[in-house]
């Protein structure tokens, strides 16, 4: 397993798709930062320019790097069921569950690789060209990553699961998107009208990451008491597991 | 029949998918340090039966080993052991050549980088190393395929119709190469054709399959002796010769065809001896013709018979 984990490094890192998903992700949050830089040198007048207005909106969008997991998943995929690469793994013997669990872990690592140069930017760029309004801000964003990292996790573990569920690439990334956004969307809207739903929608990935409310100067996510940030992790864990489960049963199925 | 050590062999083994068996209680023997034709037409079961040694589709019953493995871990252990190409090779299309194999060299916990380029230049890849996978032609992708099937010097080659896509020189420079490996390195090789004149000289163990089913076992130097010279008797009564061939003359190497015909395989004897019997016996003669069977002609009658 540790040789395949090796080999997956190898591959994943001597191919562009993973520092394309990370440029494309700093250059988007560095473009954010400069754009408020921007309007408060441009127009003088811009309160909006500020670390905590930055942080807050990224940490508002937590639900995003949760979709960016399932583009990541792919790439880790490489949709290898189609180039058929997987026969080969399969025929030196490596075992179907090795294979899978090997995926899961590169991808955490590429996924992390890219969330560290990602917000390492967005941080740093923040800092030297937003007003600073103080560590509690920056602190915040940071535990909100931690809340969300299980989440992120579960997400990749289920576009995997789902790709050897499906056998197909575009398959799998609609099941997820049913299964991770849209389910969740209509328990939530569900939740309104009956409380079980709105119980339910409460430990649904994509609700609970994209889940705020304003509570007066701050905003108030799924993670900011204690046990919204431990539900949030517990919630990413179960999801975790349960989309490991079902990728194994489905790859322990698959003949190629 | 086959005799030696054998590497792989199979005890009932089947697969069906839905209503259709793809392997129908295959028991095939692969001896070590042999090159084992397997030879049938397109759906014969010749790739489901190498996907079924390599782990790659289950068999729905039956048993096999894998030298002397018998179960699963022990199997994925001594798929170590083995090379394979298995239907078109398999690989990443952005990286290049280099990289694909690299890629596998590390997955194998093969040492020495040095590895990725001694087998690209063992099958003529060595100046397509830097190439990505999907700009080669088929021939370089088979060219590769084999060069991952050679990756970690294996013991056990499966081959499914490796010489696919190669031109002629290709072909036979790939054949020497099988055959230098089989003799200097006693690696065995189990090589699926559907066309037998592609493994006429090399292989020296023949298993034909059809729809599934094993129809013979046998030596190429038994198969060159059945293919040499025969004898096609018709005679008025082809039952009572024929007891007469096996208690008079001690025959039993002979064929009755659909139509009567019997057909005396291996080293005929005298041609007289046969004319002799039908006479002395009052069973008349209505044709006798020494002929000769080449190996297509074995192979296209072995499948006839079977689908009958």
């Amino acid at each position: 397993m540790t040789n395949y984990i090796k080999s997956e490094f190898y591959r994943v890192f001597h191919t562009k798709a993973v520092y394309a998903l990370t440029g494309a992700c700093l250059m988007i949050v560095l473009f954010f930062n400069i754009l408020l830089w921007a309007m408060r040198t441009f127009t003088g007048d811009f309160p909006w320019a500020t670390t905590k207005y930055a942080f807050s909106t990224l940490e508002g969008y937590m639900h995003i790097p949760l979709c960016l997991s399932a583009v990541m998943g792919n790439v880790i995929v490489a949709d290898e069921l189609k180039h058929r690469t997987i026969n080969n793994s399969v025929a030196f013997g490596l075992s179907r569950e090795q294979i899978y669990l090997s995926k899961v872990i590169v991808g955490i690592v590429a996924a992390a690789f890219c969330l560290v140069v990602t917000e390492t930017g967005f941080i740093g760029s923040g800092y030297l060209l937003q007003e600073d309004s103080g560590f509690a801000y920056t602190l915040s964003l940071l535990r909100g990553t931690a809340a969300c990292i299980p989440a992120w996790i579960a997400g990749m573990a289920a576009i995997i699961s789902l790709y050897y569920v499906t056998g197909s690439r575009s398959a799998s990334i609609l099941s997820w998107i049913l299964i991770m956004v849209a389910v969740p969307g209509v328990v939530s809207l569900l939740g309104m009208k009956f409380e079980l739903c709105r119980r339910l929608a409460s430990w649904l990935l994509y609700s609970m990451v994209s889940n705020i409310e304003v509570s007066g100067d701050w905003l108030v996510y799924s993670w900011s008491t204690a046990q919204g940030f431990l539900k949030c992790q517990a919630a990413g864990i179960i999801g975790t597991a349960l989309f490991i489960v079902l990728g194994i049963v489905a790859i322990r199925r698959k003949e190629f | 029949m086959i005799n030696g050590k054998m590497i792989i062999q199979t005890h009932q083994l089947t697969k069906q998918y839905g209503q259709a068996l793809a392997l129908d209680h295959v028991d095939l023997s692969v001896p070590k340090g042999s090159i084992y034709g397997l030879v049938g037409n397109n759906g014969a079961g010749k790739t489901t039966f190498l996907k079924i040694i390599l782990g790659q589709v289950y068999p729905s019953s039956g048993s096999f080993s894998l030298w002397d493995a018998q179960y699963k871990d022990a199997w994925q252990k001594n798929r170590r052991r083995c090379g394979a190409i298995i239907e078109a090779p398999g690989f990443y299309p952005d990286m290049t050549a280099a990289q694909n194999l690299e890629y596998y060299r590390m997955q194998r916990g093969i040492p020495g980088r040095e590895k990725v380029s001694e087998k690209l230049e063992q099958v003529g890849l060595a100046d397509a190393a830097k190439k990505k996978f999907r700009q080669m032609s088929l021939g370089m992708k088979q060219r590769l395929g084999l060069a991952l099937a050679l990756l970690g010097e294996p013991e056990l080659l499966l081959l499914d119709e490796p010489i696919n896509g190669l031109d002629p020189a290709g072909i036979i420079e790939i054949r020497s190469l099988l055959q230098k490996l089989n003799r200097e390195k006693n690696i065995t090789i189990l090589i699926s054709s559907h066309i037998l004149s592609e493994l006429e000289n090399m292989a020296t163990d023949y298993g034909f399959l059809s729809r599934g089913k094993v129809i013979q076992q046998i030596s190429a130097k038994r198969l060159h002796e059945l293919c040499g010279t025969y004898l096609e008797i018709r005679v008025t009564e082809p039952e009572r010769y024929t007891a007469l061939l096996e208690k008079e003359l001690h025959l039993t190497g002979y064929k009755v065809l659909p139509d009567g015909t019997i057909r005396i395989l291996g080293q005929p004897e005298e041609v007289t001896s046969y004319s002799r019997l039908a006479v002395e016996q009052g069973i008349g003669l209505l044709a006798l013709e020494r002929r000769e069977l080449h190996l297509e002609d074995y192979y296209m009658h072995l499948t006839q018979e079977a689908e009958l």
